[in-house]
């Protein structure tokens, strides 16, 4: 057990700042390039090998994760959950395109119209697909981020057993990415509550609010926890869906309470706090969202293990 | 970063497992046997000297005092096991977290020998003085006194809420030395055998199975002044460092983990464990319970570092509370009337107490807001 | 709530639904954005038509001295039918105007507020000043006959579709606190008045009300100056039988029945307990509702009551808007769906018209007569 980061960790945790600094923030989350799939970014990043440090010499898995909550965290806008975990879990060579996970057809996908892969959930086995233009319906979205539901042909399989490594790792993928986009929400909230002052006292220093962020705090750094050993042990069945289990009900109390202690002013498009939120809700509903993830903890804990 | 355990642990953890399959009595996890009880307090004394023989009961405590200058991690490991099973280091968990520890920073060598040796024998049970009827969460208004009378000290007052008063040979007592206007400043730390004459003890009644509370009486006590621990009027500094990471010394996690996995146990015999409702609150819990335990790891991890007490430590109790909360809410939820008298009901008074241990949650949220947040005090 | 209302009570709510199903297609008023102001302006006229606007007000202005409990159904039916608001100018404007106007300004005001066509927009919050009212900065500097009016109102929703602001302003020095604010009825379509939409999440939009220098005659002035915070008080219970309606609950659970049905979810143990839940919080609210309405028909302030209505009532709408989510559909993420829609409508409740936090303190010390922190 050890809850330092190496100097290695620090290192790449480092250069990636500098990176997101230069490639996203919320002054690019605005533009362009952050409200559709920011290639810029994503070349930024396969460059400097951050993709494929899943199976680096050297890195590994949780590597992977730590750059997922950062790149979620300064809102970059590209599939980095699907490209830095779930795709390299499978077996996808890292310089392939943007990749979206599927699971129910009828759901609209985050990037769906951008990705070049899909994967999909079928059955017991995860399949791969080259997107073309004509499988793709675009579905307006409110949150930032692009969607569209996905009918994709003339795949393949990667194997028996597959899926259920694929959910797996998408777990941890939601996990790191809800984690992520929680702490940039939560940072802005705190700035503002130490801020903003009602009846000459910062509302900070209320003990109702207080009480209520510190909850947050407690819940948001133990999901932060729980999906990074959840990738350091390799994203088994029960840790992985603990993680999002715990992660996105946490998001969805951490939403309600920044909305609530931020007011009108968080409700606004010129605030910021919406390029956090609204991601999140899209990351939390992923999967059959908390009941979904709920269910997956439960059966790998009490009901797999019999059989 | 990593999440792994070492050979040397996952020995240890399998070795107290074995000695508790073999060592612990017929009447074990009876109900009203378990921790706070008289039969549990006594059964302590015999236990852990068996502890203390395999090298189990201060492995953390530097060697000349009895201990093995052992890592952190292994006397949490212990902790673990032991908490699971019930703790049948009985108010003993106390002497060896904490105790002990603050006697070896605070003590005169004369204290050390005096005290150290039963200790890490096993044999010597203590209750801690700390709460007043007109002082639970702030401390630093506490009114017993203990007044100078030539070389002596006399203490008056009253103490509230102790376990094991009714069996402890010794008590670890706060008393003001100062004036109450000194507040924390006038605090001193007294070790009082619980023998002494004008100590009087008194059980009160109250809803916790088994666990019996009680009231402490001192009228005109008198105790030499090599009873007291460390300077006059430093009472304040020595507990603060004395009880440092008591706030995660039980590892109260691991037990609610555990009753959610003897629930869904209940709940397989029941047909119920296929309810998508059941599941889909077991699993709410049983992320909290793992939440809980990667928090707390975290603190025995600094600890293991000695960097110093950092605020992770109200994190993690915070976390703790929250998920015997969930564990205690939700088994009589899933149970219903099954629940009665059973140990998932015992897990609900627990997580009702655990909110009020060892600083409550309420101060352990104005401290996380405090120090992690940075919000400012009113 | 059943059985709580007498027969002409329950008269007057067949009339209103029987005037909803000519309005048919506003349903889903919250849904439609920047443009509901006008799209909903008709039925305000037809509302102004039947007196309905003025059902409460004293006979010699126009109304007809009716209980609570007839705006109460009026409202609660409106709400049901996701029509409409109440509009802001019939309640706590009209009745600022009856209680502290001069004769002139109950001419010039009140026949169009009644008939639905003069609308208001509440010029309170600014951005220094939003549960902490006392701490409005908007000046008026008084200059001959007029006033001159500067300063900034924040999260107003209408304004951009209302012809005057009912706006608190400082008449005294910022340290005077409550004692030196003074209403006024401004126009907006003076001189010196800029209006900036604020898009929000919920498609909908507040506003920014910049006045620069804005003359406004004295006459424009409601009562004395310093008579602010003492109408402010007197406002904030005028509308408190209908600020949060369960009619409005009562849709959304319907709705989410409908729609769990049409999914095939509703043989799902989670949704089924869910919903449980979720149909006790109707009732639970619309109980609060008869409660409040009677302590008001005895004559009480009913300041708890009204803070218990709001609090349980807007929490529930996101209560029921999250209980959607977490069914995991994929409706959740698409624009247009009942479950997005929910969401959507209950982001603003538990912070405007007075924060659940203030709801709670005024909880703690009416009703449970916790000291105050000071």
């Amino acid at each position: 057990m050890d809850f330092e980061p190496t100097t290695e960790q620090r290192g790449v945790l480092d250069a990636l700042t500098t990176l997101l600094a230069r490639h996203a923030g919320t002054a690019r989350a605005r533009t362009g390039a952050g409200q559709g799939y920011d290639a810029d970014l994503d070349r930024a990043l396969r460059e400097a090998g951050f993709l494929s440090l899943f199976g680096a010499e050297g890195a590994g898995p949780l590597e992977a994760e730590l750059v997922v909550e950062q790149v979620a965290r300064h809102l970059g806008s590209v599939t980095i959950g699907a490209n830095a975990l779930v795709g390299p879990a499978l077996g996808i060579e890292a310089d392939r395109g943007p990749i979206a996970l599927v699971a129910n057809p009828a759901v609209p996908i985050r990037y769906g119209a951008e990705a070049e892969i899909a994967l999909v959930v079928q059955g017991d086995e995860a399949w791969y697909y080259t997107l073309q233009p004509d499988v793709v319906t675009v579905v307006e979205s409110p949150y930032g981020v692009p969607l569209a539901r996905l009918a994709p042909r003339d795949g393949h399989s990667l194997g028996p057993g597959s899926s259920g490594r694929m959910l797996a790792w998408w777990r941890v993928a939601i996990a790191a990415e809800a984690v992520g986009l929680m702490s940039g929400a939560f940072a802005l909230t705190l700035t503002h509550v130490r801020g903003r002052k009602q009846n000459d006292r910062t509302i900070g220093s209320y003990q109702a609010v207080q009480h209520r962020l510190a909850e947050c705090e407690v819940l948001l750094d133990g999901s932060r926890w729980l999906a990074r050993q959840a990738a350091w042990l390799g994203a088994p069945e029960e840790e992985s869906a603990a993680a999002a289990a715990l992660a996105v009900a946490t998001a969805l109390r951490l939403n309600r309470e920044v909305h609530q202690v931020t007011g009108a002013i968080g409700l606004t498009r010129e605030y910021d706090l919406h390029l956090w939120t609204q991601r999140l809700r899209l990351v939390t509903l992923e999967l059959s969202g908390l009941l979904g993830q709920r269910r997956a903890l439960a059966q790998a804990r009490w009901v797999h293990q019999d059989v | 970063m990593e999440f792994g355990w070492s050979d040397d642990a996952r020995a240890l953890r399998r070795d107290i497992q074995r000695f508790l399959d073999s060592s612990l009595p017929d009447w074990w996890g009876t109900p009203g046997t378990g921790l706070g009880s008289i039969r549990h307090s006594e059964y302590s004394k015999e236990f852990a000297p068996k502890l203390a023989a395999r090298g189990w009961l201060t492995p953390h405590w530097p060697r000349e005092y009895g201990g093995a200058d052992g890592e952190p991690w292994q006397h949490f490991i212990l902790g673990e096991e032991l908490w699971l099973r019930g703790e049948p280091r009985g108010p003993q968990y106390m002497n060896v977290n904490w105790i002990g520890p603050a006697i070896i920073a605070f003590g005169t060598e004369s204290q050390r020998n005096q005290y150290l040796p039963r200790i890490a024998g096993g044999d010597v049970l203590w209750c801690q003085g700390f709460s007043e009827p007109e002082a639970g969460t702030d401390l630093a208004s506490l009114r017993t006194r203990a007044d100078r009378d030539g070389d002596d000290y006399v203490i008056n007052g009253q103490k509230v809420w102790t376990s094991y008063a009714n069996v402890a040979d010794y008590c670890f007592l706060l008393a003001r030395t100062g004036s109450t206007e000194d507040r924390h400043r006038g605090i001193s730390v007294f070790l009082v055998p619980m023998d002494a004459p004008g100590v009087e003890v008194r059980e009160i009644d109250a809803i916790l199975e088994g666990h019996a509370f009680h009231e402490l009486f001192f009228t005109d006590v008198r105790v030499p002044e090599s009873a007291r621990l460390g300077e006059e009027n430093a009472g304040w500094d020595i507990v603060r460092h004395a009880l440092a990471y008591e706030r995660v010394g039980i590892p109260r996690y691991c037990r609610a983990a555990m009753q959610l996995d003897q629930l869904a146990e209940w709940a397989r015999e029941n047909g119920r464990l296929t309810d998508p409702a059941v599941q889909e609150q077991m699993a709410g819990g049983r992320a909290l319970c793992e939440a809980a335990r990667l928090l707390v790891y975290r603190v025995v991890d600094e600890r293991a570092k000695n960097t110093h007490v950092s605020s992770n430590v109200h994190v993690a109790r915070a976390a703790m509370v929250l998920a015997e909360r969930a564990v205690g809410d939700l088994g009589l939820a899933v149970m219903g009337g099954y629940a009665v008298a059973s140990p998932i009901d015992s897990q609900y008074v627990d997580s009702v107490a655990a909110g009020l241990a060892a600083g409550t949650y309420e101060v352990q949220l104005n401290l996380i807001a405090r120090t992690v947040l940075e919000l400012e005090r009113r | 709530m059943r059985g709580c209302f007498s027969a002409d009570e329950e008269q007057f709510r067949s009339e209103v639904r029987a005037l909803l199903e000519e309005y048919r297609d506003l349903d889903g008023f919250f849904d439609h954005g920047t443009d509901a102001a006008t799209r909903v302006h008709p039925l305000y006229r037809a509302l102004g038509d039947r007196g309905w606007l003025s059902l409460g007000w004293p006979r010699e202005h126009g109304g007809q001295e009716r209980s609570v409990v007839y705006e109460f159904i009026l409202w609660d039916e409106m709400a049901y039918a996701r029509a409409a608001r109440p509009p802001l100018a019939a309640g706590v404007v009209a009745q600022s105007i009856i209680g502290h106007g001069t004769a002139e300004q109950h001419q010039r005001f009140l026949p169009s507020i009644r008939s639905g066509e003069a609308e208001f927009c509440l010029g309170l919050s600014e951005p220094e000043a939003g549960s902490d009212l006392a701490g409005v900065r908007t000046r008026a500097v008084l200059d001959g006959d007029r006033y001159l009016v500067t300063g900034e109102k924040v999260w107003t929703s209408m304004a951009h579709a209302a012809r005057h602001i009912w706006a608190l302003v400082r008449t005294g020095d910022l340290e005077s606190r409550t004692r030196g604010l003074t209403f006024f009825l401004i126009d907006l379509q003076s001189p010196g008045v800029t209006i900036r939409p604020i898009p929000t999440l919920d498609g909908g939009q507040l506003n920014e009300v910049h006045l620069d220098g804005v003359s406004v005659p004295v006459t424009d002035r409601l009562g004395e100056e310093g008579d602010g915070w003492r109408i402010l008080g007197e406002s904030l219970v005028v509308e408190r039988h209908v600020q949060f309606v369960p009619g409005r609950l009562r849709r959304d659970y319907d709705d989410i029945l409908a729609w769990v049905r049409s999914v095939d979810l509703v043989t799902d143990p989670v949704v089924r307990a869910r919903l449980a839940d979720l149909a006790v919080g109707v009732d639970e609210v619309e109980a609060l509702s008869v409660g409040l309405l009677a302590a008001i028909e005895s004559g009480r302030t009913a300041t708890a009551e009204t803070a218990y209505n709001k609090l349980a009532g807007s929490r529930l709408s996101q209560e029921l808007a999250r209980a959607a989510l977490d069914f995991g559909t994929p409706e959740g993420l698409v624009v247009g769906t009942p479950v997005e829609f929910l969401w959507r409508q209950s982001i603003l409740e538990t912070i405007g018209g007075g924060t659940s936090e203030m709801m709670r303190n005024t909880i703690a010390r009416q009703a449970l007569q916790l000291p105050s922190s000071g």
